[in-house]
């Protein structure tokens, strides 16, 4: 290989390699944004203490507005109402929401009470 | 049922394959029939989901302060879940019922709105109380006999609010159930329930507060209390001496329950007994009474171990047909509402249906039928076979039995155990460890004395605990709650010996011994003993720093151990310091004996020339000192033997009391090793009395190493 081809390849080489940094790194750049953002968002609403003013919304999420004919016979949705800055599938992970449902039962248990399917108390001790 | 309590979300929204139940029965392409039994699938029989809707996670339940949650059980009654979270926070009114097939009506309250069409609520981060008793009032009274009121409990007289001790989220202390958006609430450790073990004992302690002084809690002291009972006891323990509402002890579904005001009427197969087995109309009293208003009624509760210590308990205790199939270790059982329909159809027409049935007879007569001889065992067993067979339902492989606690019979007369953990009565009832309704400090157990506890007539360890419902007369079979715990009757007797006799009379005891030695002193002693220059060397050098030693070190175990023992008000830790180096004191002490053992035993041997010592009674009641013996008197002998004995009871009882867990094993180490001390006391007291004071120059020798020449051949001080 001359030497000519050899700067050549050397320089498309870099080139290369500082396109892929350079993208990643403003891909960084952004990750760190949003983070940011959720973090400033956080705040707001720890700030915040209590919700503030907010739309019902129905469970297609549209606004439910009786001043204004909107959806007024519908029921609000707890779901997308609360859930537009809560984290609902967390929340109701817990096992007030769960009760049991989905947890492993020990052999133990199992055995005691075989139609039962989780430890929650649904049909088990009296 | 459920969802009256469930706050929604989970198996409130989503089937088990984790398919929103209203959208799942709306696609037509799943075949779910509104109201059909859908393949006797679970999460769809008999169900109207499309119509109905589901119950989303209504977090306003617990985050809206004057939520009304009587509003949002008529609506889930009615089959409106989808609009109970709505009616429930008083947005809106409902007409119309799903379950009557009408299309529910909503008509919201306009004024809620704000002009700009959003809504401005009263939400509160933390909960209120009030809203947690929507659902824990009632049912925490059934089994647990809790009440929650300020006239029952001195935390929430104090205004303190469930979640500060149930902490969750930001707040929370504990990393299982802390952090943003957390909702797993801090949770204690109830034996009976199962869900979520891995978050037991989240919740804030009550050490934390109390020891803290946070909220103003008083600080805690247990003035007198010693620290092991802090280890083994749980506070509740003794600041739950009494329950204030009843709870039930015994739930009996094998009977017909004819009491007024149960509703449903299936529930009339559930017969409950309050904790002194008299039956109670729960139903009726829940119906009856405003919530935190229940009756009045007071009761010991049962104290049994959890994870190695004592805790009140409510332990349920069953009585149930069962239906136990070959191979299989479980009991299932027939559905209730099968075995309420028999009941209720054999009382329309008692010789016609289910004729068996009539030889069930309320043999105790208090109210309720109960199932308890052979015969109604066998009537009952057959009737439950006839009702099934009628049904459909096979028995091939299979028998009906009927369940007692942890045994279970097929016949009435050959019964079989059902393995069970101790602080149970059977796997199959609960056991509810009792944490809320606590009273004031100064009510607690222990409040005055340890008599409180320890003693032949204290509740704690004696009061009648129910070991089975009903003998062949209908009555209960009882224990005392000693026996339950595990504890012994000859360790509770010397219990009681200490506690009543000994505890009280030690310090009168060792005074008394004082004033026979001053009245000793002034009526025989001192012996007037002339030291002259030509004294000789008695004692080695090894030997005096042994008797040092062991002096040091009794002085040392005497006055730890008496005043831990006197009922001086000193703090748990401070007593706890005390036998600490009480204990450290007790191993030196072993030491220093085994070396008096070492260089004295040969020595104490005893002679001929010892028994005049005793018949002279060592010239002690005299002014004579001419008894002539070898290097130590027959006292000096009597006494070391002696206290070899009492020292091998006291090294043995104390490495129990510091080493053992056995609770029979140390109340019997603890009763003698005090009994013991006592007499070790009183034996040195009097030895150092003799060399001290009634033979002043017999100290002289043993710190010094000499002794009167008059008197080197023989007599020394007792």
């Amino acid at each position: 290989m001359s030497k000519k081809k050899t700067v050549g390849f050397i320089v498309v080489a870099l080139w290369g390699l500082s396109l892929v940094s350079m993208t990643s790194l403003a891909k960084s750049q952004l990750t760190s944004s949003e983070a940011e953002d959720q973090k400033y968002e956080e705040a707001k609403q720890a700030a915040m203490g209590i919700c503030p003013p907010h739309n019902l919304l129905d469970e297609k999420g549209n606004i439910v507005d009786p001043t204004k004919n909107l959806n007024e016979e519908v029921p609000y949705s707890p779901k997308m109402t609360c859930g537009k800055c809560h984290d609902y599938d967390k929340i109701t992970k817990s096992y007030h929401f769960q009760q049991g449902k989905g947890e492993k039962m020990t052999e133990e248990f199992q055995a005691t009470y075989p139609w039962c399917t989780s430890p929650g108390q649904y049909g088990g001790r009296w | 049922m459920c969802a009256v309590c469930h706050p929604g979300g989970g198996c409130a929204e989503f089937d088990r394959n984790g398919n929103r139940y209203d959208q799942f029965a709306a696609d037509p392409k799943n075949g779910i029939s509104p109201g059909g039994t859908n393949g006797l699938d679970g999460d769809y029989f008999k169900a109207k989901w499309a119509e109905s809707g589901v119950l989303e996670a209504d977090c306003l339940i617990c985050h809206l302060k004057d939520y009304n949650n009587e509003e949002r059980k008529q609506q889930i009654k009615a089959l409106n879940f989808r609009w109970a979270a709505t009616a429930g926070a008083g947005f809106g009114k409902v007409e119309g019922s799903v379950s009557k097939g009408e299309q529910p009506k909503l008509t919201y309250d306009a004024s809620i709105f704000q002009e700009d069409g959003k809504v401005l609520l009263p939400v509160v981060k933390e909960v209120s109380n009030e809203n947690c008793f929507f659902c824990h009032r009632e049912t925490d009274w059934k089994k647990r006999g809790s009440s929650y009121s300020p006239r029952t409990d001195v935390h929430i007289r104090a205004g303190l609010r469930c979640v500060d001790c149930h902490v969750t989220g930001r707040k929370a202390g504990d990393s299982r159930t802390a952090g943003r958006e957390e909702h797993q609430i801090g949770k204690g450790d109830d034996p009976g329930t199962l869900v979520r073990d891995d978050l037991d004992n989240t919740m804030r302690p009550c050490e934390d507060c109390h020891s803290k002084g946070i909220l103003n809690a008083p600080v805690i002291r247990h003035r007198g209390l010693p620290p092991a009972h802090l280890e083994k006891i749980a506070c509740q323990t003794c600041h739950i001496p009494w329950r204030q509402v009843k709870a039930a002890l015994v739930q009996d579904a094998s009977v017909y329950n004819t009491s007024p005001r149960i509703e449903p009427p299936p529930k009339r197969i559930w017969s409950f007994y309050d904790p002194e087995m008299k039956p109670w109309n729960y139903y009726g009293d829940a119906l009856g009474y405003p919530e935190g208003l229940q009756p009045l009624f007071q009761f010991r509760p049962v104290l049994g171990w959890y994870k190695e210590r004592l805790y009140p308990l409510n332990r349920v205790y069953t009585l149930w047909i069962g239906i136990k199939a070959e191979g299989e270790r479980g009991i299932n059982y027939p559905y209730m509402k099968d075995v309420f329909t028999m009941w209720n159809k054999h009382l329309g027409a008692p010789a016609d249906v289910f004729p068996l049935l009539k030889q069930i007879k309320d043999d105790n007569l208090d109210g309720f039928l109960e199932i308890n001889r052979t015969e109604e065992i066998t009537a009952i067993l057959a009737s439950v076979a006839s009702m099934l067979t009628a049904k459909g339902t096979s028995l091939k492989g299979k028998e009906v039995v009927f369940v007692d606690g942890d045994r279970y019979t097929a016949d009435g007369a050959n019964w079989k155990s059902i393995a069970k953990k101790r602080y149970e009565y059977s796997p199959y009832g609960s056991v509810f460890k009792l944490s809320h309704d606590i009273t004031p400090a100064r009510n607690a157990l222990g409040a005055k004395g340890c008599s409180d506890c320890h003693s032949l007539e204290s509740d704690f360890f004696f009061k009648d605990t129910m070991v089975r419902p009903f003998d062949g007369q209908g009555k209960p079979v009882m224990q005392k709650s000693a026996s339950f715990m595990g504890y012994s009757p000859t360790a509770l007797s010397l219990m009681d010996f200490e506690n009543k006799v000994l505890r009280r009379s030690v310090f009168w005891l060792i005074l008394a011994v004082c004033i026979l030695l001053l009245f000793h002193y002034v009526a025989f002693g001192p012996k007037r003993l002339v030291l002259q220059d030509s004294m000789a060397a008695q004692y080695g050098t090894g030997e005096r720093i042994i008797h040092y030693l062991s002096l040091i070190v009794f002085a040392m175990l005497a006055a730890t151990g008496l005043i831990t023992y006197s009922a001086l008000p000193l703090s748990s830790s401070t007593i706890g310091q005390l036998h600490t180096i009480h204990h450290y004191s007790g191993y030196l002490f072993i030491v220093s004996f085994l070396l008096i053992i070492s260089v004295w035993s040969r020595d104490m041997t005893f002679e001929r020339l010892d028994w005049k010592w005793f018949r002279d009674l060592g010239g002690y009641f005299a002014y004579r000192d001419d008894i002539r013996l070898s290097r130590f008197n027959a006292g000096q002998k009597s006494l070391f033997w002696i206290l070899l004995v009492i020292s091998i009871v006291l090294a043995a009882t104390g490495v129990i009391l510091i080493w053992a867990n056995d609770k029979n094993l140390r109340l019997i180490a603890h009763g003698t090793h005090s009994i013991a001390a006592l007499l070790a006391i009183i034996f040195v007291m009097g030895h150092m009395y003799l060399g001290a004071l009634a033979n002043p120059g017999a100290s002289k020798k043993i710190f010094e190493g000499r002794s009167t020449s008059s008197r080197e051949e023989g007599h020394r001080e007792g």
